[in-house]
């Protein structure tokens, strides 16, 4: 049901049921229309509220708001802050574009991309023979396709594996990509996204790694130079190559490109790939690129927007889904069920359980145990399950496990 | 000025005290000055609005310290102590530069009254210039003495005058405290009253004039020496540091990037001044850190007392306290000359460029205490360093001029434009500045002004705008 009207007047808000909402999520452009109506809602009634806040004025106030002192937003969601921590995180794992930790990190789940010379390339999934974590999906030409065993892996495939913390990097290796270490990484851009983006990398800067900042704005430059005592300010245009190759860029082992100007962002992405650059991490305003950036062998792609609603959604799915990785604008969801006694699914060997086709159940933590499920594993209650679904099949795997 | 004239009565008093007869001399001084105070306020032209700005400021306080070194140097001309304008002048303003440099050539002869006056002279311009340094100063920008402000601590009203106030009964306080408990060590380790009080205020100010011909030399004890070194080092510390360490707020303190390069300074100077005195001199061991250690912080917090004639030293040692006399004690401190925080984002400053040279396009900032210095601040400090330089270099050249040869010329005008007093040769510990040439005299009085005044204060007022309306 959509309601038109001002979001931050009480009348819109109450003719849109506020007051017995179980959750009100506030996303306008506007900092202050989503707070404002964060607190008439929380006033109204509403059990929890969300707010999109960008600037970073409103940090300390809203400290002071959600310790209880001012009732009002619950929680807060930062696109750019958002999207620097998932790049972040993409950077510090240098061997996977999408990343994610669950289970409380007991939990990895993370993607590769296939390359030609890989020893998996052309073989069956059942040939792989992996004990340790389970390939839940693979991206193929921006389709979804759920392995079976005889579903056959191309070069270019983008795999998807989800295993006990620390063993689908040996997979990684498998799918054909040695570890890299980081020494340097490269920044390109002093937006706020890249302002957040240092501040998650700082810790990095005190074991040795050199950071890179590469901005064109002299002013944007002093003040990043003044935040930050260990960031390598360099000012200068980063889509010019002269700059790249004077400063080194290239000799980067991860570079993030997270510039003002979409088209800007992904020529420079560009280059320093073809430039040797081992990853490059690309951000995005707007989505409607995203399609095209396949054959320019970036290694990912953050859309801020994107970023934020996979935080929003973590927080919505809240009772039994206790975290949540959203895959490429929400075509796959991989979903973490706190398995209950009334759950269907319990005490029945998987191979019989029925399984939507556009599901795989990945891996089970049980009392603190990563299981990797077989044809004749059983669910139990108190199950921590890590379920891989595309959207499709969301519906029917929600039924399984009983969720809302 | 009338508070200056009222303060003449101080020496009056002393004179009484000790049964001496120039004390109408400084009666008539005080009566004198008191008078020409009063009458100043009473004509101030009324009508203007009296706003005080950056000019204003400026003018006041250089107009107005030009005015107490004449009026100050009325007790000298009427008790015959000295004869000539030029010479009790400059007698009186390098007491209230806190310089020391004097042209007495027997001081022991002077009455008690005149030896106080110089003292009290100096204890006077250490007070103001404290003040002066922490509180106004860093309001004007002047060659980047916003470095000086070191956070005082406590309220700050955003309005000069509650400020300076506020802040300056402070720093009083923190300078009463270190002038008592000095008077009280020098006089439990044997000096008259009189002489302690004395050098206690020639050394909290850290100006110089002692009672006696030969200094400090003249007592012969390691315990008043050491004393005066250590309480000549807090002098030319920060007072600012000294007020959190009231407060007990000592984090703060350790982690001082100024007093660190100053301890730093200190520390390296005395090892290489004592390496060179046991090399070239008959020094014993412990002599030897007495006298270079007293030398050594003599000269670096532009005190200008000497335990020994370090003009007789060998050459490193004397090149040593020649560059010393440039560095100065800390920002917010009674010594004088570039000081060591100046210092300190010159050389970043330096290496910064550097650097620049080799990555042109790199943006890094300067930090001092963890915080970025604006670069403004940075060019200020780069233009003052050049200005004082240029100062003391036509300043060197003038004394050329008059006769002075190379090394007294060099020493006269370091030791005056850094307020230290002592130089070298001509005008070296053992001599005095009374063979300086009448105009040569009013040359280093204008020096001992500027270098106390921050530079910018005395050389604005020569920028042909600076009377204009803008």
């Amino acid at each position: 049901m959509a309601i038109h009207g001002n979001g931050a007047s009480l009348r819109v808000l109450e003719r849109a049921g506020v007051s017995d909402a179980s959750l009100v999520i506030a996303v306008t452009d506007l900092d202050e229309v989503n707070m404002l109506a964060c607190i008439l809602a929380k006033q109204a009634g509403a059990h929890t509220t969300i707010a999109r806040v960008r600037d970073p004025d409103y940090d300390t106030d809203l400290a002071l708001a959600s310790d209880g002192t001012y009732p009002g937003v619950d929680v807060t969601i930062n696109p750019d802050h958002q999207a620097a921590a998932d790049i972040a995180r993409l950077i510090k794992n240098p061997d996977s574009s999408e990343f994610d930790y669950l289970a409380g990190g007991k939990v990895q789940i993370l993607s590769y991309t296939v390359e030609p010379g890989s020893p998996v390339a052309h073989t069956h999934v059942r040939e792989l023979n992996i004990a340790t974590a389970t390939l839940v999906a693979i991206l193929r030409n921006g389709d979804v396709l759920i392995p079976r065993g005889d579903t056959a892996i191309c070069p270019g495939d983008k795999v998807f594996v989800v295993g006990r913390r620390g063993v689908p990097s040996v997979f990684g290796w498998r799918a054909g990509r040695e570890a890299t270490r980081l020494r340097t990484v490269s920044i390109i851009g002093g937006s706020s996204i890249g302002y957040y983006l240092v501040r998650a990398l700082e810790p990095l800067a005190a074991h040795g790694v050199q950071l890179k900042m590469f901005e064109k704005n002299a002013e944007r430059c002093r003040a990043l130079a003044e935040a930050f005592p260990r960031l390598t300010v360099i000012q200068g245009d980063p889509s010019s190559l002269e700059v790249l190759q004077d400063e080194n860029a290239e000799g980067s082992d991860a570079s993030a490109v997270v510039g003002d100007n979409d088209q800007s962002n992904l020529l420079t992405g560009y280059l320093l790939k073809r430039m040797g650059v081992p990853r490059v991490v690309v951000a995005l305003k707007r989505t409607e690129y995203l399609p095209f950036t396949g054959p320019m062998d970036l290694d990912a792609t953050v859309v801020p927007r994107v970023s934020a609603a996979a935080a929003i959604l973590k927080i919505i799915r809240g009772d039994h889904v206790l975290s949540l990785a959203l895959l490429k604008e929400a075509q796959a969801e991989v979903l973490e069920v706190l398995v209950s006694e009334s759950c269907h699914a319990c005490h029945i060997p998987l191979r019989d359980l029925g399984v939507p086709a556009g599901a795989v159940i990945g891996v089970l933590v049980r009392g603190g145990q990563v299981i990797v499920p077989r044809g004749d594993t059983r669910i139990l209650p108190g199950d921590h399950a890590i379920v891989f679904t595309v959207e499709s099949a969301r519906e029917e795997t929600a039924r399984l496990f009983e969720l809302r | 000025m009338a508070v200056f004239g009222a303060l003449m009565l101080a020496p009056a008093a002393v004179s009484l005290l000790f049964g001496e007869s120039d004390w109408t001399a400084f009666l008539i001084s005080s009566i004198v000055t008191a008078a020409v105070g009063v009458a100043g306020a009473f004509l101030a032209e009324p009508g203007t609005d009296g706003r005080i700005g950056n000019r204003e400021s400026m003018a006041i306080t250089t107009l107005g310290w030009t005015a107490c070194a004449f009026f100050g140097a009325l007790p000298f001309l009427l008790t015959g102590s000295l004869r000539g304008t030029a010479d009790a002048v400059f007698e009186t303003m390098s007491g209230l530069t806190t310089t020391g440099a004097t042209v007495l050539l027997d001081v022991e002869a002077q009455s008690h009254a005149i030896l106080f006056w110089r003292s009290f002279l100096h204890w006077l311009g250490g007070m103001g210039i404290v003040v002066l340094s922490i509180a106004l100063l860093p309001g004007l920008q002047v060659g980047g003495s916003q470095l000086f402000r070191a956070e005082v601590p406590g309220p700050l009203p955003d309005r000069l005058e509650p400020r300076i106030r506020e802040t300056a009964q402070r720093l009083w306080g923190i300078y009463i405290i270190l002038t008592v408990g000095q008077t009280v060590l020098l006089r439990l380790f044997g000096m008259s009253l009189f002489d302690a009080v004395a050098h206690t205020f020639g050394t909290v100010a850290t100006g110089g004039f002692s009672t006696a011909n030969k200094s400090l030399e003249a007592w012969n004890s390691p315990a008043i020496h050491l004393t005066v070194t250590a309480f000549m080092f807090l002098a030319g510390m920060n007072f600012t540091l000294h007020y959190r360490a009231l407060r007990g707020d000592f984090e703060p303190i350790w982690k001082d990037d100024e007093l660190r390069t100053y301890a730093g300074i200190v520390l390296a100077a005395i090892a290489l001044v004592s390496m060179d005195l046991l090399a070239h001199s008959r020094y014993s061991l412990g002599n030897t850190l007495r006298h270079s250690s007293f030398q050594v912080v003599s000269v670096i917090t532009t005190t200008g007392f000497t335990t020994v004639d370090y003009d007789v030293w060998p050459p490193l040692s004397r090149a040593v306290l020649l560059l010393l006399m440039f560095v100065g004690g800390s920002a917010g401190s009674t010594g004088g000359a570039i000081k060591v925080v100046r210092m300190n984002v010159l050389a970043k400053h330096s290496v910064r460029e550097l650097k620049r040279a080799v990555y042109p396009r790199r943006v890094t900032v300067i930090r001092l205490n963890g915080k970025a210095v604006p670069e403004e601040v940075s060019s200020a400090v780069l233009a003052f360093v050049i200005l004082y330089l240029s100062v003391f270099l036509l300043s060197m050249l003038a004394l050329s001029a008059m006769g002075l040869d190379f090394m007294s010329a060099v020493g006269a005008v370091a030791a005056t434009l850094g307020n230290i007093g002592p130089g070298f040769g001509l005008v070296g510990p053992t001599c005095n500045y009374s063979a300086v040439p009448t105009i040569g005299k009013w040359l280093l009085s204008f020096c001992m002004l500027v270098g106390r005044l921050e530079v910018y204060t005395v050389l604005s007022l020569l920028v042909p705008g600076f009377w204009r309306k803008p």
